[in-house]
């Protein structure tokens, strides 16, 4: 008995009348594989981090810069003032994050099943072209950070905002061998339009997603 | 989901005079279209974008077997697993069987057409595994036992007073008693719901906009968030997928992000694009500890074998049902299965079977506003077209129809013959239409002049003015 796998590889190749590829043809498609085409892109005027800022802007983010990594802390306590929240978050197990000096806050590391409302990560590039963040999984950055707080805030340093999305995927192939679990292109908070067309943010994930812009390279 | 297609027309006169639907409908149609021009506006290459998607998913139709077997081999190089079904059924219980090894009781479903086409929820409800559905569309019609009547608003034809009654009725057992009156309300009080549900559940299912061959990787576009929770909170996570999903590469997918949320709901980049590649690997703090991948024939194989190949194509954005004159009047459900408007008169009776759905390819003017706006260049027109001559030649056409285009061919075959009688014809509807010269009623055709007039004769023929113009210049 032929499995169903079989059968359906076999109903496909029937349906375009051949049998399986020769060799030659799958050399052909294997180096389509390796060596991506990249079509057509958008263009604009506008330098990137002008654009990144907008287009983050656009898609209902909040955006501030900050010009060295200490003075993370105070920028975000800032703002959980200005929210009237708390001065308590879970933050990603990032180095870079847990050795500032967080000074009264009250930290929680590590991933947010315990669903604490505010959450700090740290993206791993920026996508000036439409205002995205990407977040890959791992032990530094655990996914439920990036969808189970009211108030997700995310660093991202200015110096990894690329052009167009494909260059993340440049970036991607030249620093790892697989992709991680998860790759999150997150771009705005949660939202839905489902009850009469009327958007409405904080459906399911974070209601309000503030970015903080590092424009220089971390000094301490 | 029993298919009510055959019923067509009834259903459609019951959504022309049902109020709140008409209301429902006339909001969302500006809004969609109105914002995919927006949209588009800003966005030059968009007709670039649209025949280069064209070309990938031709190349990778053409060589389906080829990438299907890449994605398998990745996927299960990083510890996932691929399982293969032929028939809606196959697909359903190989489901049902991964949620049983795994002891699951609560299932969280993240928005999927392909769920819809093969009835999974009633599927896991016989095996006792209680399914929920999380995207907020989706969940207001579990509550209310319908299906979606739209593939990206799937409650677009509920009013915000219905969907009040129906949270107002569901969810005092969990302990919400006052009635929500606004968007903003109701919106928070679903999502304290479900936040309880996506926690507790055993099992996520969601569908994929793509597979990747090159990654191994399923791609979920969405708004909400509730396709994350569902992938990454359970013990186990579940794709389903039509066998056409699959693209070669991450630079293929990005034609796709870039044409899809724009046609969509005129997002340049929807909130969340999600790239799943495997189960947690054993340093990750959180996700699934199973990643499994079913991919869905049910008639795909065979539409992929005859004149409607060019279907695979579809990306499942909505755009042909937010511009179709009759969509717009009717509403989803009067299509009477899962996938509504043009796209769903071409893959109804493919599916479900002609003899089911044969009214559907029917109910439409072909304008081709449908495939005008569609991404991927899909001939609507054209396919609807052949569906009808299928009809005809399978004999399932009406007998009054067929009798009607027998004596019509039977006339238009003797040209001398055929004139005569038009004209006879022509004198005749002309003094049925009276000074007004429109005919308000026809024997044997008062179901059409019901809600239509039709303009009466008001010249002579084309062949005789020709002649009498001929006449003139001689």
């Amino acid at each position: 008995m032929t499995s169903p796998r079989q059968h359906l590889l076999e109903q496909i190749r029937n349906a375009l009348g051949r049998g399986e590829l020769s060799v030659a043809e799958k050399e052909r498609l294997k180096i389509r594989l390796r060596r991506p085409v990249i079509y057509t892109q958008p263009k604009w005027e506008t330098p990137d981090q002008i654009r990144f800022v907008d287009r983050l802007r656009a898609a209902d983010a909040t955006v501030a810069a900050i010009e060295v990594m200490h003075a993370l802390p105070e920028a975000l306590a800032l703002y959980l003032q200005q929210h009237q929240l708390p001065p308590e978050l879970v933050i990603a197990n990032d180095p870079e994050l847990t050795r500032l000096s967080w000074g009264n806050a009250k930290i929680h590391i590590g991933p947010n099943r315990a669903q604490y409302a505010v959450s700090l990560t740290k993206a791993n590039y920026g996508i000036a072209e439409t205002g995205t963040l990407v977040l890959l999984s791992s032990v530094s950055s655990p996914t439920t950070l990036n969808f189970l707080a009211d108030h997700h805030i995310v660093l991202i340093d200015q110096e990894n905002v690329v052009t167009h999305i494909e260059d993340v995927w440049d970036r991607l192939r030249k620093a790892r061998t697989a992709l991680p679990r998860t790759m999150n292109l997150i771009t705005g908070p949660s939202r839905t339009a489902d009850i009469e067309q009327t958007i409405q943010l904080g459906a399911h994930g974070p209601r309000y997603l503030h970015v903080f812009l590092l424009r220089a390279a971390p000094r301490y | 989901m029993h298919p009510t297609s055959q019923s067509f027309k009834n259903n459609a006169r019951r959504a022309l005079s049902d109020d709140n639907l008409q209301r429902a409908l006339a909001r969302a149609k500006s809004g969609f279209i109105d914002k995919r021009l927006t949209a588009l506006s800003e966005l030059p290459e968009f007709d670039c974008l649209r025949e280069q998607a064209k070309e990938i998913k031709d190349h990778t139709l053409a060589y389906l077997d080829y990438y299907l077997e890449c994605f398998e081999a990745k996927v299960e190089s990083i510890g996932g697993h691929v399982h293969w079904g032929r028939t809606a059924e196959e697909a359903c219980n190989t489901v049902v069987g991964i949620c049983q090894a795994a002891g699951a009781k609560l299932v969280s479903k993240g928005k999927s057409m392909v769920s819809e086409e093969i009835g999974l929820n009633d599927a896991l409800i016989r095996a006792n595994i209680e399914p929920v559905e999380t995207d907020l569309g989706e969940y207001v019609l579990q509550l209310a036992n319908e299906p979606p009547s739209h593939i990206i608003a799937p409650a677009v034809h509920k009013t915000r007073e219905q969907i009040a009654d129906l949270f107002e009725q569901h969810h005092q057992q969990y302990s919400h008693v006052d009635r929500r009156q606004s968007v903003a309300e109701l919106v928070n009080e679903a999502r304290l719901v479900l936040r309880e549900r996506f926690l507790a559940a055993d099992v996520g299912i969601t569908g994929a906009n793509f597979l990747i061959a090159e990654t191994g990787s399923s791609v979920l576009v969405t708004n909400e968030g509730n396709g994350d929770l569902t992938c990454t909170l359970p013990r186990v996570h579940i794709v389903t997928a039509g066998i056409e999903k699959v693209v070669p590469t991450l630079e293929d997918a990005t034609v796709f992000l870039r044409i899809l949320g724009r046609s969509a709901t005129g997002q340049e980049m929807t909130a969340y694009t999600t790239f799943n590649t495997g189960p947690k690997r054993t340093t990750d703090l959180d996700g699934p500890e199973q990643y499994h991948v079913v991919l869905v024939d049910n008639g795909r194989t065979e539409m992929l074998g005859n004149e409607f190949r060019d279907m695979l194509r579809c990306i499942r954005c909505g755009a042909c049902l937010n511009h179709c004159p009759v969509y717009g009047a009717i509403g989803g459900h009067a299509y009477g299965w899962v996938y509504p408007g043009p796209m769903g008169a071409v893959l109804t009776p493919a599916m479900i079977g002609l003899e089911l759905a044969g009214d559907l390819p029917n109910a439409c003017t072909l304008n081709g506003r449908c495939e005008s706006v569609c991404p991927v260049k899909i001939p609507l027109t054209r396919m609807l077209r052949a569906l009808r001559a299928r009809q005809f030649n399978q004999e399932l056409t009406a007998k009054a129809s067929r009798y009607a285009l027998s004596t019509w061919a039977f006339f238009a075959k003797k040209p001398r013959l055929y004139h005569a009688v038009t004209r006879l014809a022509m004198a005749l509807l002309g003094g049925l239409g009276g000074h007004k010269g429109w005919i308000r009623w026809f024997p044997f055709a008062g179901a059409w002049t019901r809600s239509r007039d039709f303009p009466a004769q008001q010249a002579p023929t084309f062949q005789s003015c020709w002649k009498t113009m001929n006449k003139l210049h001689d």
